[in-house]
């Protein structure tokens, strides 16, 4: 092995040898075999199979400052389905439904096998960071073209995804202090429980007043960063709905509802031209993110009002949950205001690990 | 150092290039409500001259609104002007009151209306009229669109020889026409943009032009192409409200 710095594109292989990504197709000695064993006319041996597929996974990488990053298979997956299913939802309607609801079923499916197979699994996080950009650059490059939106309009809607992920970023940011925090606090109190840390399977750390796992977000959310989860839902569902209604008004028939605000009314000819359709179906892929996000977010607004955590609340029964959990012990609840105030001014735990005997 | 320099231009391109005016919907210079009166040429001759398109009688604002003051008993009518090209946009108006009837106040609330309702009259310059079509989002593509409805007087569209024949299919036609006007230095403009809404009727979409840009890059020939140029092969046919023109 050489000391040399990498570039961006190249790696070390599992025998140590300095390779390039774009060699990722040349010399796999297991497919030499395996093709010339077909050609033969003999059976591919297993052990060329599960050498094919260590090489595949070994040479599947992207290109990274000092050196190309090896990615695992479920984490690349969204970029691959999520384009895919709004290139032939632009077909037509029918290919609308059809792939939406395949993409559903197939998330639904694999939700829980993903969670109990790789529960530290980026899936999640590679569909949202994916989402984002493609409807961004849709939004950028298929509809503004159109030239039917001002200036201002395209940079209100920056400046809410700004905001946006800037909410996204501290609430990880937070979520990392937090789960060190966690370590720290474990390892000045060995043997001992720790009140008020909660470990968390996922992300294998102990944090401190865990809500739940945001498997999109990859991270815990703690009462120390859910107001900024709070703030990234809401302008999250802000930001969805104002970009499909520039969209929808674009390529759709707008009217104007109550003089001010303008609103889709007639889309039947959307499909005709393949910009317009794609435009239409990013419009409502945020609109359906939108309805689910706003969900999300009233879900959580309750929950701090009432004072429950998410997982308690997932615990409740459906006849306690009809009575917002009123008619339960809420062991965290300190009143709607506090429970808000804790929310809203609680930066750091109020922790310190040698001032507490258990 | 360098490094951050970079860093600091590629970001500041990327955001020109993203929010460069262009490529966006466009505010345009319109002339105000109060002002468009003043923009309006009235031609009082009454006589069936050619430039029959701008005739105005007494108190017609224009041959396609014509306002008709009227009052229960005192019933003031203006005889609308048939043979213009368009089905007239009638106005009445009713003095609800006891009082003696006011004309010339009636003329006024009628006229009011009259203006601001889309106005189908010339101005002194070319005049870009649906600025504000609905399927834009009620938004102006670019600031040298020149289609759809447009508003121009006969000596104006004679001196630029009128519209280029040359193109087939959808695009390009009006942006020629820009230039043209360009040329002869008649630039078009727009009024208040409550006065240029427009609704796009749903409609079978044309084949685009391919050709188009490429003609528009050539250099412009008034002289041989145009209002001048136009064959004999078509026949005009009188309809009751309207002439149909036949065009081989």
């Amino acid at each position: 092995m050489n000391d040399e710095t990498l570039c961006c594109c190249e790696y070390y292989d599992s025998l140590n040898e300095r390779n390039h990504i774009l060699a990722c197709c040349c010399n796999c000695v297991d497919l030499d075999e395996a093709v010339d064993s077909l050609i033969r006319g003999k059976s591919v041996s297993e052990k060329n199979k599960t050498g094919f597929l260590n090489t595949m996974q070994e040479r599947l990488r992207i290109p990274w400052i000092g050196g190309a990053r090896q990615i695992a298979f479920d984490t690349i997956l969204p970029v691959f389905i999520l384009p895919i299913m709004l290139f032939l939802a632009s077909i037509s309607l029918w290919w609308t439904v059809f792939s939406f609801t395949t993409v559903a079923i197939f998330l639904l499916l694999i939700f829980n096998f993903f969670i109990r197979a790789i529960p530290n699994t980026k899936f999640f996080l590679t569909w949202t960071v994916t989402s984002i950009l493609l409807l961004y650059f849709i939004f950028e490059f298929v509809v503004i073209p159109f030239l039917e939106i001002l200036v201002e309009e395209n940079i209100a809607l920056s400046a809410l995804i700004f905001f946006f992920i800037i909410c996204f970023y501290t609430t990880k940011i937070k979520a990392n202090e937090l789960a060190q925090l966690g370590i720290e606090a474990t390892e000045s109190l060995v043997g001992k429980s720790i009140n008020g840390f909660y470990s968390c399977q996922i992300c294998n750390a102990k944090i401190p007043d865990k809500d739940h796992h945001c498997v999109w977000f990859d991270c815990c959310i703690s009462k120390y960063n859910q107001f900024y989860f709070i703030s990234a839902l809401f302008f999250a569902v802000v930001a969805l709905l104002y970009s499909s209604n520039l969209t929808l008004t674009s390529v759709c028939h707008p009217f104007r509802f109550y003089k001010a605000i303008l609103l889709p009314d007639d889309c039947s000819d959307v499909y005709y031209q393949f910009e317009l359709s794609l435009s239409f179906v990013s419009a409502i892929y945020s609109l359906i993110l939108a309805a689910i996000l706003l969900m999300l977010l009233l879900q959580q607004l309750m929950l701090i009002s009432v004072g429950f955590s998410l997982k308690e609340w997932n615990k409740l029964t459906f006849l306690s949950k009809l009575c917002l959990g009123l008619n339960k012990k809420r062991p965290h609840n300190r009143g709607f205001i506090k429970n808000w105030s804790r929310i809203l001014c609680l930066n750091k735990p109020q922790y310190h690990p040698l001032d507490r005997e258990v | 150092m360098i490094t951050k320099c970079v860093q600091c231009i590629c970001a500041l391109v990327i955001f020109i290039a993203v929010y460069f005016p262009s490529r966006h919907a466009r505010h345009y210079d319109y002339i105000h409500l109060k002002d468009v009166i003043s923009e309006l040429v009235f031609n009082i001759n009454n006589k069936f001259s050619q430039e029959k398109n701008c005739e105005y009688g007494a108190l017609i604002l224009n041959n396609t609104e014509i306002i008709i003051a009227d009052v229960t008993q005192t019933k003031y009518f203006i005889p609308p002007l048939i043979g213009g090209e368009f089905i007239p946009q009638t106005f009445t108006v009713e003095q609800n009151n006891t009082l003696p009837f006011n004309r010339a106040e009636m003329m006024n609330y009628g006229a009011k209306i009259a203006i601001e309702s889309n106005i189908y009259g010339c101005s002194h310059r070319p005049r870009h009229m649906s600025s504000s079509l609905d399927t834009f989002r009620y938004n102006l593509p670019y600031l040298t669109l020149f289609g759809g409805a447009i508003s121009i007087l006969t000596s104006h569209f004679k001196k630029v020889n009128g519209m280029s024949n040359l193109f087939f299919g959808w695009g390009g036609e009006d942006d020629n026409f820009y230039n043209r006007l360009e040329s002869h230095q008649i630039l078009p403009y727009r009024f208040d943009p409550e006065l240029s809404r427009y609704t796009m009727l749903i409609h079978k979409k044309q084949l685009k032009n391919d050709k188009r840009f490429q003609i528009l890059n050539k250099p412009l020939n008034i002289e041989n192409d145009g209002l001048n140029r136009l064959n004999r092969r078509y026949l005009v046919i009188p309809e009751n409200l309207f002439t149909r023109i036949v065009v081989n």
